[in-house]
């Protein structure tokens, strides 16, 4: 009996070591488009660019139970066959399982403007940040195209470097889909006072330059200077090598409420890939692109897996995850719990919007999500407090 | 019994975990809740029963809010004989070097004082799947009944 897991990075690593440690003894086989082994990404717009961390430091530390896992680096799937079990491999392998993880995760979505290609980059791997952060000397002239966590983050970053930094986005403000209007205003204002110029309600339409770009025209008609373009314009699931299975792979894979990938069993989706309903935030299916939500969909893709294969004689719970993440921008240290999306109203429940504050998160009335600015001493309280305001909310709606 | 409950926290989890065990052991016992970074060593009371909860941030490093208690421990030396205290420890085993290591440092930096740690290490996990905030107040139970 094998596992395959696709996929060979945080969500494919715990959901390597959560198979093993809940007891499957079979083999398991890991295959990552990477060539490295399994390593953190946060860094990657942070320390690792202002050189505080080495790309070894990066590594997870592999737990001994993983020890026996084979892995296949450097290698993709590049097709699935759903009724036969059998994944084919960009090195021309095909590869039989009993169970399947797609861990697959996300690219980074391009810009498609005339240009130059020289001197655009994204950044997504270790290579894309080591090529990055080699660039990012003193009085270089940066254009970050996108305003969400990565582009605010190397943002942030290359100010620290001495870089020049304008940022070009379609929002009213800066890190307004994750954040919303209110915070992502102050976040920008924040941003500003550091030195970050920011041209919003625009795109690139042009790159101009000899080879290599040296110029951005707006679609407003403004120009820039850039040395380099760093495209964040969010992210492309790689669902291609899932083709022709009668999958709705439409953003993402669909999940069932145990994360199997259009209910069919012994085959799960886990990490930024997956697209699944959140019932502790009566959310639809959703793709969540967050650090934790990648641990917690592999542990428990991986328990889904070893039921269906017969392994584990619990019975499933449906998934319900309370999605958790934190963004480092110079100073301002921000983390949030819940589905800040669903949001059709925000408040500061305490502290001001220009220091430390907690903004609460509602839809009609009812907690959707806090944004914690600072007050990190008090972010277990919050999750806590979200969290039964969602039980409460539940057990009225069951009561009336 | 006197029971004051000490926190080292990073996050506020280790806050939140005092109030639950305050909460269960009030019925029966005067409970006191204290952060560890207004606590001064020097008034660490033998003749009462302390409960010790820390978590761990970083590399295996003690939370912000332990770090004034422990160099306070290292650099006043009180005389700890006779100071009894459990130690309840949140962690998370995906650091498999570092797992729970910031209430280890506390306890080591006690235990070198010549306190007494008494009943079972509780661990909390955040990796394990099945443990919730009852786990705590299920080990602070056990444990006070025993003493």
């Amino acid at each position: 009996m094998s596992i395959l897991i696709i996929g060979g990075s945080l969500s494919g690593l715990r959901a390597a070591e959560r198979l093993r440690s809940e007891g499957w003894a079979g083999a398991i086989t890991v295959v990552s488009a990477e060539s490295q082994m399994p390593y953190n990404r946060p860094p990657l717009s942070k320390e690792l660019l202002w050189g505080e961390d080495s790309p070894s430091d990066l590594e997870f530390e592999l737990s001994p139970l993983v020890a026996d896992v084979q892995w296949k680096l450097g290698v993709s799937a590049t097709a699935l066959n759903l009724d036969e079990k059998r994944v084919e491999l960009s090195n021309g392998e095909t590869l039989t399982y009993e169970g399947l993880v797609i861990a697959t995760g996300v690219k980074s979505r391009r810009l498609n403007a005339p240009g130059p290609q020289g001197g655009r980059v994204i950044l997504r791997t270790l290579d894309d940040a080591v090529t990055l952060k080699d660039q990012l000397k003193p009085g270089l002239k940066l254009v970050i195209l996108g305003a969400g966590f990565i582009g605010c983050e190397v943002a942030s970053t290359a100010r620290k470097l001495g870089c020049e930094v304008d940022v070009v986005a379609m929002d009213e403000v800066a890190m307004q889909i994750p954040l919303g209007k209110m915070v992502g205003a102050e976040i920008q204002r924040r941003h500003e006072s550091e030195g970050v110029r920011f041209h919003m309600g625009v795109s690139i339409a042009e790159l101009q330059g000899e080879g290599k770009v040296q110029e951005v025209v707006l679609t407003d008609g403004r120009k820039l200077q850039a040395d380099l373009v760093l495209e964040t314009i969010g992210s492309i699931p790689n669902t291609e090598w899932l083709a022709n299975n009668n999958l709705d792979l439409s953003n993402g894979v669909l999940c069932d409420e145990y994360l199997r990938a259009g209910g069919t069993t012994g085959v799960v989706a886990v990490g930024d890939v997956a697209r699944f309903a959140n019932p502790l935030f009566d959310a639809p299916p959703l793709r969540i692109e967050h650090w934790q939500t990648a641990i917690d969909t592999a542990n428990f893709g991986a328990r889904t897996l070893l039921h269906d294969l017969g392994h584990a004689s619990d019975e499933l719970k449906p998934i319900s995850v309370m999605p958790w993440f934190w963004s480092d921008q110079g100073e301002t240290r921000m983390s949030s719990f819940g589905m800040l999306g669903l949001a059709n109203r925000q408040e500061v429940l305490e502290g001001e919007l220009s220091g430390e504050c907690a903004v609460g998160y509602f839809r009609e009335d009812v907690p959707v999500g806090v944004v914690l600015v600072g007050l990190k001493e008090k972010s277990a309280r919050y999750k806590r407090w979200l969290q039964k305001s969602r039980d409460e909310y539940h057990a009225g709606q069951g009561a009336s | 019994m006197k029971i004051n409950i000490l926190f080292g926290t990073e996050s506020g989890g280790g806050e939140l975990t005092a109030e639950d065990i305050a909460q269960s052991l009030s019925a029966l016992h005067e409970t006191n809740i204290q952060n560890m970074s207004d606590t001064d060593v020097k008034t660490l009371d033998k003749d009462s029963f302390y409960i010790m909860i820390c978590s761990t941030y970083g590399e295996g490093e003690l939370p912000y809010s332990a770090q004034p208690f422990y160099k306070a421990l290292l650099s006043d030396k009180p005389d700890l004989t006779g100071f009894r205290y459990a130690m309840f420890g949140r962690g998370d085993s995906a650091y498999l070097k570092t797992y729970s290591r910031g209430s280890e440092i506390i306890d080591e930096a006690l235990s070198a004082l010549g306190a007494t740690r008494i009943g079972e290490y509780g661990r909390h996990d955040a990796s394990d799947m099945s443990v919730t905030d009852e786990l705590a107040v299920t080990w602070a139970n056990s444990i006070v009944e025993n003493i």
